[in-house]
């Protein structure tokens, strides 16, 4: 939901705020440079440093509310990276949410599998729950 | 020269070698997938190619042509090393056999972080189910060494086991001896192995299913 002032070509709004989310979504999940201990970058193609296409995201339910600027004689305002702003907290925060009760309160973005399936392990042994109550109930408590 | 494209239309795969053809179709992209071939991607013996393990697993046979002649070299012994074929500088692959695993279910499990990529590990599975028992069993491994491993603990733990899930559950417990896999930027060692238990369990519970 964003408010870009008088919308001129709603296309374009559309398209903006598409990239905007995936690109949040992208720096909650995806993309991570990393660099060796003699300051290469060990992420310098896309099989490393990972961008998602459209095959990795889902369905966008956009909206928006129209609220002229008063600033300037059209009454736009900027649309640009606008749906990155609030994807990349919400992602994150999902995830932690969901495996709060398993021990687990911060993951290092990008939240790849393997950092997920790590702190879930972590929060496991510190908590003494985790993973093998929830195969063993069924569901999460 | 066969095309991945070809291999996922053939109806002869699809009745007799249904875990190449699983695993085929999930092989990059359809651009892809009309262009590269089974045997370059055999030849060319990435541990991260997707066709190396379910080749392995369904025990295929290279044929190989030479200066001297052909040879038939067993896919156990034809995958030596990181892109390391038993081939020699001077031959080529010429064909690849494939036994009939006709009537067995047969699934392909990949794990990857965003569609087309490679394999970070993958599963291909292939079941023989006799009434509500597994007769036999194949499993092979992607990306858990610098070869296709053959998951023999499980094949060997499943057979003569109800054919449900707790008892492929319990098989495939057993998925990551015997493997060496390395360590990169998507995944270390450690959880390689969670996730070929893991996607073992999976690929065996949907080729017993179907």
């Amino acid at each position: 939901m964003d408010d870009v002032g008088k919308v001129v070509n709603p296309l374009i709004v559309e398209g903006q705020v598409h990239g905007g989310l995936a690109q949040g979504i992208a720096q909650a999940l995806y993309e991570g440079a990393t660099y060796d201990e003699n300051g290469t970058l060990t992420t310098g193609t896309f099989a490393d440093y990972l961008l998602p296409s459209a095959a990795d995201l889902p369905h966008f339910d956009t909206d928006r509310t129209e609220t002229p600027a008063t600033t300037n004689p059209l009454g736009v305002k900027g649309v640009g990276e606008a749906g990155t702003i609030a994807s990349t907290p919400a992602v994150v925060n999902s995830v932690l949410d969901a495996t709060r009760h398993l021990g687990v309160s911060d993951i290092e973005m990008p939240l790849t599998p393997m950092r997920v399936w790590a702190a879930v392990h972590s929060g496991q042994s510190a908590a003494g729950g985790g993973l093998g109550s929830i195969d063993a109930s069924g569901g999460a408590r | 020269m066969t095309t991945h494209y070809e291999v996922d239309r053939s109806p002869l795969i699809a009745e007799h070698a249904r875990l190449i053809g699983a695993a085929t179709a999930t092989v990059a992209d359809p651009q892809v997938r009309h262009r590269g071939t089974f045997g370059g991607a055999l030849a060319h013996a990435d541990p991260a190619g997707d066709l190396l393990a379910p080749a392995l697993a369904v025990e295929a046979e290279m044929v190989i042509a030479g200066p001297d002649g052909r040879r038939t070299v067993p896919a156990a012994e034809f995958f030596v090393d990181y892109f390391t074929t038993a081939l020699a500088a001077d031959e080529i692959l010429v064909e690849i056999r494939l036994p009939k695993l006709t009537g067995w279910g047969a699934h392909y499990e990949k794990f990857n972080r965003v569609a087309q990529a490679w394999s970070i590990v993958a599963v291909g599975a292939a079941v023989r189910v006799e009434g509500d028992t597994i007769a036999q069993a194949r499993v092979g491994l992607t990306n858990m060494a610098s070869t296709p491993v053959r998951a023999t603990a499980v094949e060997n733990a499943l057979v003569g086991q109800p054919a449900t899930v707790e008892s492929i559950r319990a098989a495939a417990e057993h998925a990551a001896e015997g493997t060496s896999p390395g360590t990169d930027s998507n995944a270390d060692a450690d959880y390689r192995q969670h996730l070929a238990r893991v996607l073992t369990g999976r690929a065996l519970v949907a080729a017993a299913g179907g």
